[in-house]
């Protein structure tokens, strides 16, 4: 699944983009501010689309000189489907939090990074994850590997993408910060907090 | 005729950039309120709230920016309640919770009186959740 665009693993076409942008307000908007925040497609694309979903009632069309305003029709009997659309990607960051609360071994940190987090990424990106173990806890911990693994696992059968996961030592964060690597410049510019302690706490109190 | 009542909010036009500086600027803001909370002195109650309405009109900007494509501009904060709760799901709640977060702001940040330490707390607190929607908002 493309998870930067996860909606369009059900709706692939422009039409997807354009409903998801529906189910975002209430608010009509124009068609050019639509294809403006539309994550592609072209005004000339957009309009088509709008067009379409028009004829099928699920977007309203109002009059208002010399543009026409767009909005989803919240009473069409498909617009549930539409809003679940819309939020496929706040589910599966959800899914990722729980599945990081169940852990017998908590992690000190974990977030969602590289192209997943910023959204850029295709439907064969990897799902980067990175996680800090605690310290004490041995490298070689089985119910530590046993957790990454079943991590690994979920995302594959949430999404169809692996997961490419970072097991980090907390007592090596400072180092980290010290070497300044280009994963965490990643981490700091786009990383989305999923467990434990955020990010920018965990960088700021490491010695 | 009152200009709301002829073109409605006054807005600008942003983007997704745009909404990812101004979450950034409100996680800042309600950091530093939240340190500045921690003092035990009654102007920084007055600082704290004020850096958390600060927060606040941040958060709210990043989240109409990713969602409307347009933010409020112009110093009546009603405005960008009424933009606020235009974004679905969620943002009934959060302009309810702007609406209280900005009651307070011309107390904190001009008033010769002080917010009391029950207002600061509320206002951290509703800056916090304006700030966690905006963040939800954008990862949508």
């Amino acid at each position: 699944m493309n998870v930067s665009r996860a909606y369009s693993a059900i709706a692939p076409t422009v039409e997807g983009d354009v409903l998801v942008v529906l189910a975002g307000t209430t608010q009509p908007l124009t068609g050019r501010r639509i294809a403006r925040l539309a994550r592609r497609g072209s005004v000339a694309a957009v309009a088509n689309a709008l067009s379409r979903l028009v004829s099928q009632g699920l977007v309203l069309r109002q009059e208002a000189p010399p543009a026409s305003l767009y909005s989803l029709n919240r009473q069409h009997v498909a617009t549930s489907a539409v809003e679940a659309l819309a939020l496929i990607r706040t589910k599966l960051l959800d899914r990722l939090r729980h599945a990081f609360s169940t852990w017998s071994i908590p992690p000190v940190h974990a977030s969602l990074f590289g192209s997943a987090a910023r959204q850029d990424g295709d439907v064969d990106s990897d799902i980067d994850i990175f996680v800090v173990r605690p310290a004490g806890v041995d490298a070689e911990d089985a119910i530590w590997g046993e957790q990454l693994q079943d991590i690994g696992d979920a995302v594959l059968a949430w999404t169809g993408n692996h997961a490419g996961i970072i097991d980090f030592a907390e007592q090596d964060i400072g180092q980290m910060r010290d070497e300044n690597p280009p994963v965490l410049g990643d981490l700091r510019r786009d990383g989305i907090d999923l467990a434990g302690t955020p990010l920018h706490e965990l960088l700021g109190r490491a010695q | 005729m009152s200009r709301s009542a002829t073109k409605g909010p006054r807005s600008r036009q942003c983007d997704a950039a745009d909404a990812h500086k101004r979450l950034g600027d409100a996680e800042k803001y309600l950091e530093v309120a939240g340190l500045v909370a921690t003092e035990d002195s009654l102007e920084s109650h007055n600082v704290a709230a004020g850096l958390a309405v600060l927060a606040g009109i941040a958060a709210a900007d990043a989240a109409c920016c990713k969602t409307l494509g347009e933010s409020s501009r112009g110093p009546d904060h009603q405005d960008a309640a009424t933009f606020l709760r235009r974004i679905t799901p969620g943002g009934e709640a959060a302009a309810k919770n702007f609406e209280r977060l900005v009651g307070l702001k011309d107390k904190a940040h001009y008033s010769f009186l002080n917010v009391s330490g029950q207002d600061r707390t509320g206002a951290i607190r509703r800056a916090t959740q304006l700030v966690d929607f905006a963040r939800e908002v954008l990862q949508r």
